[in-house]
């Protein structure tokens, strides 16, 4: 049996229904593990004291926002390339989630800024290139409602979102290109943690966490993206396939 | 824990919950909407078979 075999909508379906239970069980579980570690068993902070622990929602809600643009961006590259329906309703699904954890990072890099920058913003290049990609998500889907055809918005779409993709490295270089408010990144991708181990253990927790969700929850949405083309294409007439008979039974 | 402190703390985890919680929200009307849509076509199938018949 070929993978490529879930790269029609119609195959994916069912499968999208079966996996996303499974990966929000998941996410509730590592939530939980992550929120006890990160609340309860991480010691205080000697300088920050109790607020830095804002920073276990912080770290992966802006990573989350990043990374979802980068598979975004993936898939709009396989969807120009390939002309791959399920591609692009992809990049449909994880926009939202995206967009949330994106406002999320700055709502809580807000919070804790207030109390230890003493300004609720700055026009840093972290900050600036944060909030442009929040406008990117936005854009995204703005454009995705705009334009009534699915197909031609796919593209437009995934155009879109690769051309956007330019801002990914300036927001993860930025701390290191310019001098910035922002502090330089404590946990990197090529470095050992610049924090206690119980404190590293909790942001990673909940990163595993967000990213358990942010695949649940896109799962959920594909398979709505998928029903709802269907029912839009048999509007006209036509008998309900098969497949789309019982969304509620996840099959 | 000072007063400010539990503030800042209930702001953040509470923005994130409920950011995600409406989330969820969303997507059970989203299906709530899907199924009643796919509930017309099938009666709209069924009434055009009926009426053919008849």
């Amino acid at each position: 049996m070929s993978v490529f075999k879930y790269s029609s909508p119609v195959t994916f379906y069912p499968l999208a229904g079966k996996l996303a239970p499974w990966f929000a069980v998941l996410a509730g579980l590592l939530g939980v593990v992550g929120l006890y570690l990160g609340l309860v068993a991480a010691p205080v902070d000697f300088q920050q004291g109790e607020i830095y622990r804002i920073l276990f929602i912080h770290i992966p809600t802006a990573w989350m926002g990043m990374f979802i643009y980068v598979v975004m961006a993936v898939y709009g590259l396989l969807a120009l390339v390939f002309n791959t329906r399920l591609s692009a309703m992809m990049m449909r699904a994880l926009a939202p989630t995206g967009a949330i954890f994106t406002a999320l990072a700055l709502w809580t890099g807000a919070l804790w800024g207030n109390l230890t920058w003493g300004t609720w913003w700055a026009w840093d290049a972290r900050n600036t290139s944060t909030l442009i990609l929040l406008f990117l998500y936005f854009g995204y889907m703005a454009l995705m409602n705009a334009i009534e055809d699915p197909r031609r918005a796919d593209k437009a779409g995934a155009l879109l979102v690769l051309v956007g993709s330019i801002n990914i490295p300036i927001i993860y270089f930025s701390v290191k290109w310019w001098n910035t408010l922002h502090q330089a990144s404590t946990i990197g991708v090529a470095s050992a943690p610049k924090m206690a181990p119980l404190m590293a253990a909790a942001v990673f927790a909940m990163v595993l966490a967000c990213w358990m969700y942010a695949i649940a929850v896109a799962l959920i949405r594909v398979r709505q993206i998928i029903a709802e083309r269907e029912l839009a294409r048999l509007q006209n007439g036509g008998i309900i396939p098969v497949w789309l008979q019982s969304p509620k039974k996840g099959n | 824990m000072s007063s400010r402190d539990l503030i800042y703390l209930s702001a953040a985890f509470g923005g994130f919950f409920l950011c995600l919680g409406l989330e969820m929200i969303a997507l059970h009307f989203s299906h709530k909407r899907i199924a009643a849509l796919q509930l017309n076509i099938t009666l709209d199938a069924a009434l055009a078979t009926t009426e053919g018949k008849s």
